[in-house]
């Protein structure tokens, strides 16, 4: 049978964070009334006349600075003209042949190479919610500032694309451009999607696919369609150029409209707006003002603080948790390898099961970090840091921080001192003497044994380091 | 150059503007789009060599204003022209997809 190979390139949209709208003052926010965060503007009503938002032009050109693009001296707005009751102007104002951004990449973990074709700003269109009694139309959103960040189809797998979204939506959290959250519709992501023989240089037919809101779904959907379009053509038939919706619950993408007629939105340059020039020492100052990029934090933490490549990547991945790791570790570098493996495993864990958001979590780093050198130090034992962990993270009447501290006191302290271990000891000798005897012949791997008996004896609250160092002395080590 | 425009062509572009223009009215719509067409054609005629594309008149470009929120319409405000509305919406017949 014929390998097949998957071509894909990735259309993502993200919300920027700015407090107003991008062609008017009204606030960009989530929820609310509906219709009551518009204006003339907004709403589409003759005569008004909309104006830029510099802060949505200092956004942009920060994510085409962290893609590695080249930002265009002057961008020009261009209207996107179709009919549907969400676009109350009958066109959206978005940048067609003159983009503020062109030619950037991305740098997958692999070191894979995945091009940025462009980045360019648009106005969001409101809400349609579609009933019996019509479609409900809430124009809040409409005018929501966007970038529009179009990839190359060069990513030929599922993991490839969720790999570059991970990297992209780094990308624009760590520079202030988006909030990421995916669930909430702040990035959104479409991909485009063919397969073609293995050894072929021609695309095949491309598919879009719509409404992928996580990580998940989109490697689901994207692995879905590759098998389906394989499928196709396996059995003569063909793919059909359409768009395709992921539906989550059934686990498959759905035909939504085809493409038989192609869209003509009729760009023209919007004469309401005239050209984007940028000056460039302005754009010079935006380029120093750069932060350490995910890459390059990456880099770091593995070089200069020794962590192992996967756990580099998960601190890196939310930058709100690398830039906390980074605050808590300054005072202590020799701690930063096994801190970080720390909150990957034991306080990853926690946090999976408890309901703490994570500016609280940021905030208790010195307490997570004093916890963890306790347990490094011996001063906890693994069940007493594991016992205190729980409590901590389940105290919902305290903060993270404080509840660590509460814990703490409540965990007491560990047994380490030998006059209080060197009974108990004896006693697991005396109940054991066979293993004794088998210690006492070489067999060294019997000492987590001993350790484990006197640990239970002490209910998990004994330093683990003593016991050894003891069991070694009175047994001849 | 002149533009050929045909009763298809016509259609097409009455259906992107959602005109409606009688099937008897076609020739007559098309022959007058044509001397629309013409008209603007005389621009051709212009030598551009070297001559940038201007995109605006207007020679200063964009003035950004600041990332400031002020207060909108209400949403009575909002929905006051509105030919039907539900629920704080505004409420269009029934579109899908």
């Amino acid at each position: 049978m014929t390998s097949f190979e998957a071509v894909i390139g990735l259309e993502v949209h993200a919300q920027l964070l700015t407090a107003s709208k991008i062609f008017c003052s009204c606030a960009v926010s989530v929820g609310g009334e509906p219709n009551t965060r518009t204006c003339p503007v907004c709403l589409g009503l003759p005569g008004a006349l909309p104006v830029l938002n510099a802060e949505v032009v200092r956004l942009a050109v920060r994510a085409g600075l962290g893609t590695g693009c080249a930002i265009q001296p002057t961008s020009v707005f261009a209207r996107k003209n179709y009919f549907y009751p969400d676009l109350p102007k009958g066109y959206q104002i978005t940048q067609a042949e003159l983009p503020i951004c062109l030619d950037g990449q991305l740098t997958l973990d692999d070191g894979k190479v995945a091009r940025i074709q462009r980045i360019h700003l648009e106005e969001d269109a409101g809400k349609s919610i579609h009933g019996d009694s019509g479609t409900r139309v809430d124009l809040n959103r409409a005018g929501t500032p966007l970038v529009e960040i179009v990839g190359h189809p060069d990513l030929r797998s599922a993991d490839e694309a969720v790999a570059y979204l991970r990297e992209l939506r780094g990308i624009l959290v760590t520079l202030g451009v988006c909030d990421g959250n995916m669930e909430e519709g702040s990035l959104r992501c479409d991909a485009n999607v063919s397969v073609r023989p293995l050894g072929q240089d021609a695309f095949g037919t491309r598919v879009e696919i719509k409404n992928m809101n996580s990580f998940r779904s989109v490697r689901d959907a994207i692995g879905y369609e590759i098998d389906r379009q394989v499928g196709l053509i396996a059995d003569g038939a063909r793919v059909v150029q359409e768009t395709r919706l992921w539906n989550m619950d059934l686990a498959r993408t759905e035909s939504m409209r085809s493409k038989e007629e192609a869209a003509d939105y009729r760009y023209f340059p919007d004469p309401d707006l005239p050209p984007l020039h940028l000056d460039p020492a302005w754009l010079a100052a935006q380029r120093a003002d750069l932060p350490e990029l995910p890459a390059a934090r990456k880099a770091r933490y593995q070089q200069a603080l020794a962590l192992d490549a996967r756990t580099a990547a998960w601190l890196v991945e939310e930058p709100a948790r690398a830039v906390a790791f980074d605050q808590a570790v300054a005072e202590a570098p020799a701690l930063a390898a096994p801190f970080a493996a720390f909150l990957m495993t034991q306080v990853q864990a926690q946090l999976q099961r408890s309901a703490r958001p994570w500016p609280e979590l940021a905030a208790a780093m010195p307490a997570l970090l004093a916890t963890c050198g306790k347990w490094r130090g011996g001063q906890l034992s693994n069940k007493m840091l594991t016992e205190l962990l729980q409590a901590a993270f389940a105290d919902p009447a305290r903060t993270l921080a404080d509840a660590l501290a509460h814990a703490a006191a409540q965990a007491g302290a560990v047994v380490s001192d030998d006059g209080a271990l060197e009974p108990v000891l004896d006693g697991v000798l005396a109940q054991f003497p066979a293993e004794v005897a088998k210690y006492q012949a070489g067999q060294r791997q019997l000492t987590g044994f001993f350790v484990g008996q006197v640990m239970r004896a002490l209910g998990g609250k004994a330093d683990a380091k003593a016991i050894t160092a003891l069991l070694a002395r009175k047994l001849g080590g | 150059m002149a533009v050929r425009v045909d009763a298809a062509m016509v259609r097409q572009v009455a259906k992107l503007a959602k005109l409606s223009v009688a099937e008897a009215d076609l020739p007559t719509v098309a022959r007058e789009l044509e001397r629309v067409l013409a008209l603007v054609a005389v621009l051709d005629e212009v030598d551009v060599t070297g001559v940038a594309p201007l995109i605006h008149p207007h020679a200063h470009g964009l003035q950004p204003r600041p990332d400031v929120v002020h207060a909108g319409l209400t949403q009575a405000q909002a929905l006051a022209n509105a030919p039907a509305q539900l629920d704080g919406c505004f409420l269009t017949p029934r579109v899908v997809g």
